[in-house]
């Protein structure tokens, strides 16, 4: 083991802790630090402090965002009737980015995981209620990952919302655009057949 | 699809060494404890991403011997199929207890990716606990054979387990007294999973039954019914949900679902778990092994490995040119065998014989030249 001093060492942890980041990238990134001016890594802090300061969750719709509300939920231009609810808030980025949903979101923070200890109430699910109160938001649109944990959030989504008397749908799954049919695999093939479209 | 070449280094007690093997019967010679299961096993290990003997890594790294300190273990093969060819790597380190397998040069995220491209069925004297043994075996065989034979039961399978994990993380949860919310949608998902793993395993049965007769015929002496009864242990989950999660939150885990179906295989009506005799369990299980072999060619694509350890001591001397007769035409197969005077003579003149002593491997010169 090589013996570092203990600020370094500490450096090299509190990186590690950081996702996608191994023991290697840890100490690559910490000795590029090192070696670089003192300005970077103060700019570098910096960042990191504005952004702890002033990033917050919108008191609406959850996402990101400096001012509450966030920019979508003030964008008088939005489509009120449309909802689509993520699990996270990197989902709404990746949506915003086609430009092509119009409509509003709803970050739920999560899927159900019993595994993690994760249960209805540590997502943001009783939070829905309170938007869906003025009528305006005529279809919910459950935009969650397929997968155990995505598909049973939204089995229980779907049975809450009805309650609540609103449109349920959630994003088709199927065959990616740009793959012919005798190169995708069975499976995909077998849910995209499950979930035909009349034409 | 036929195994050419096998590198070999650290593994169990058999030497670094490339070996080459051809088509059609290779038959692995050898004395006990020289070697021989463990180059099945080594061959399987590269086929399956497990060993038919044991779940630890530790127990597969040779012993060390002071100078020659062995860091690990590393299998490398190269498997032509019809239209292409594999090149499955795994590398166990010692150091680290990780293991890395790639399949031409990218790695797998699960074992469960390699049984799509690559089929291996081996039978192994321990392969009588698969008829007398517990359950937990035969439902392995059943995922296995399954799991090899459809993509679409390999991820039902895969949502199955991580949805019987969710679901016994909140029967645990409600044990313990606390609300369990989600409870009712887990049962939704975990169900699903359920039935469409039953519905695989109840067809696919009775293909399996029918071909196990034949071959039970063909291997025992008697010849008697071979039945397997498929007693599938989820019906009550959807017939009686509130009664049966009454009694799971009691226990803290799942009672119901197909990690606790049963295979029965019965012999001339009887349990064979109970009933039958260590011969006739051994000779019901390669009957099992042969009729998964004789299922997946049938599903076209490459015919799969057969890896056959030490099938030929318990057949008698008709039994056994069955068996050799049935081998015969096969792309591929491998054989062990103690002595190679179990073999007919034009078997013999056919075959790739390796010799296998302290776990080194030689192949004997073609007598043909």
């Amino acid at each position: 083991m090589p013996v570092f001093p203990p600020s370094f060492s500490r450096l090299l942890e509190a990186l590690h802790r950081l996702p996608g980041v191994g023991p290697k990238s840890a100490e690559r990134i910490a000795f590029f630090l090192l070696k670089s001016s003192p300005e970077e890594s103060e700019e570098l802090a910096e960042a990191i402090r504005l952004a702890r300061r002033s990033i917050r969750a919108c008191s609406q719709c959850f996402f990101l965002s400096e001012g509450d509300p966030c920019p979508i939920c003030r964008d008088s231009r939005r489509d009120p009737s449309f909802l689509a609810v993520v699990e996270d808030s990197r989902d709404v980025i990746a949506i915003e980015r086609g430009g092509f949903f119009r409509g509003r979101y709803h970050v739920l923070g999560g899927a159900l995981s019993p595994l993690d200890g994760i249960g209805p109430n540590d997502l943001r699910i009783a939070q829905l209620a309170p938007r869906l109160q003025d009528g305006q938001v005529k279809e919910v649109i459950l935009a969650i990952n397929p997968g155990v944990t995505g598909d049973a959030t939204a089995i229980f989504l779907a049975k809450f919302l009805r309650a609540l008397q609103v449109k349920v749908t959630r994003i088709a799954r199927g065959l990616p655009v740009g793959t012919d049919l005798e190169l995708a695999d069975e499976v995909t093939l077998r849910l995209a057949l499950d979930g035909r479209l009349e034409v | 699809m036929n195994l050419t070449r096998l590198t070999l280094y650290g593994f169990r007690n058999l030497a670094e060494q490339r070996l080459d093997f051809g088509d059609g019967l290779q038959v692995i010679c050898g004395g006990n404890a020289q070697g021989k299961t463990n180059l099945l096993e080594a061959i399987f290990c590269l086929t399956a991403g497990r060993s038919f003997r044991s779940a630890d890594d530790q127990i597969l790294v040779g012993q060390t011997d002071g100078a020659d300190e062995k860091v690990g273990y590393r299998l490398e093969g190269e498997i032509k199929r019809r239209d292409d060819a594999l090149h499955p790597l795994l590398i166990f380190d010692q150091e680290t207890k990780r293991r890395t397998f790639t399949l031409n040069g990218a790695p797998l995220r699960r074992v469960m990716e390699l049984w799509a491209e690559v089929k291996a069925v081996p039978f192994v004297p321990a392969d009588s606990l698969l008829v007398k043994g517990p359950p937990l075996l035969r439902r392995q065989f059943l995922n296995r054979f399954l799991g090899q034979k459809s993509a679409l039961y390999r991820y039902h399978l895969q949502r199955f387990s991580t949805a019987l994990r969710h679901r016994n993380a909140i029967l645990k949860e409600m044990q313990r007294g606390n609300r369990g919310e989600s409870l009712e949608t887990w049962n939704g998902v975990y169900q699903e999973a359920a039935q469409a793993l039953v519905d695989e395993r109840a067809a696919a049965i009775l293909q399996l039954a029918e071909a196990a007769q034949s071959f039970y015929r063909l291997l025992s002496r008697r010849g008697e019914a071979v039945r397997l009864a498929y007693q599938p242990a989820s019906w009550e989950i959807g017939k009686d949900l509130a009664g049966g999660a009454r009694r799971e939150i009691a226990a803290g885990t799942c009672l119901f679902g197909p990690h606790l179906d049963e295979l029965e295989i019965r012999l001339s009506g009887r349990a064979a778990r109970f009933y039958s005799s260590e011969g006739e369990g051994r000779c019901l299980a390669l009957a099992l092994r042969l009729a998964e072999y004789r299922i997946l060619c049938e599903d076209g694509g490459d015919a799969p490995l057969l890896l056959l350890d030490d099938a030929l001591s318990e057949l008698d001397g008709s039994r056994r040119e069955a068996l050799l007769d049935l081998l015969e035409p096969l792309p591929q197969s491998f054989l062990t065998t103690v002595t190679i005077d179990e073999l007919p003579r034009r078997q013999r003149e056919k075959a790739s014989i390796f010799d296998v002593q302290d776990g080194e491997i030689k192949k004997r010169p073609d007598p043909a030249g």
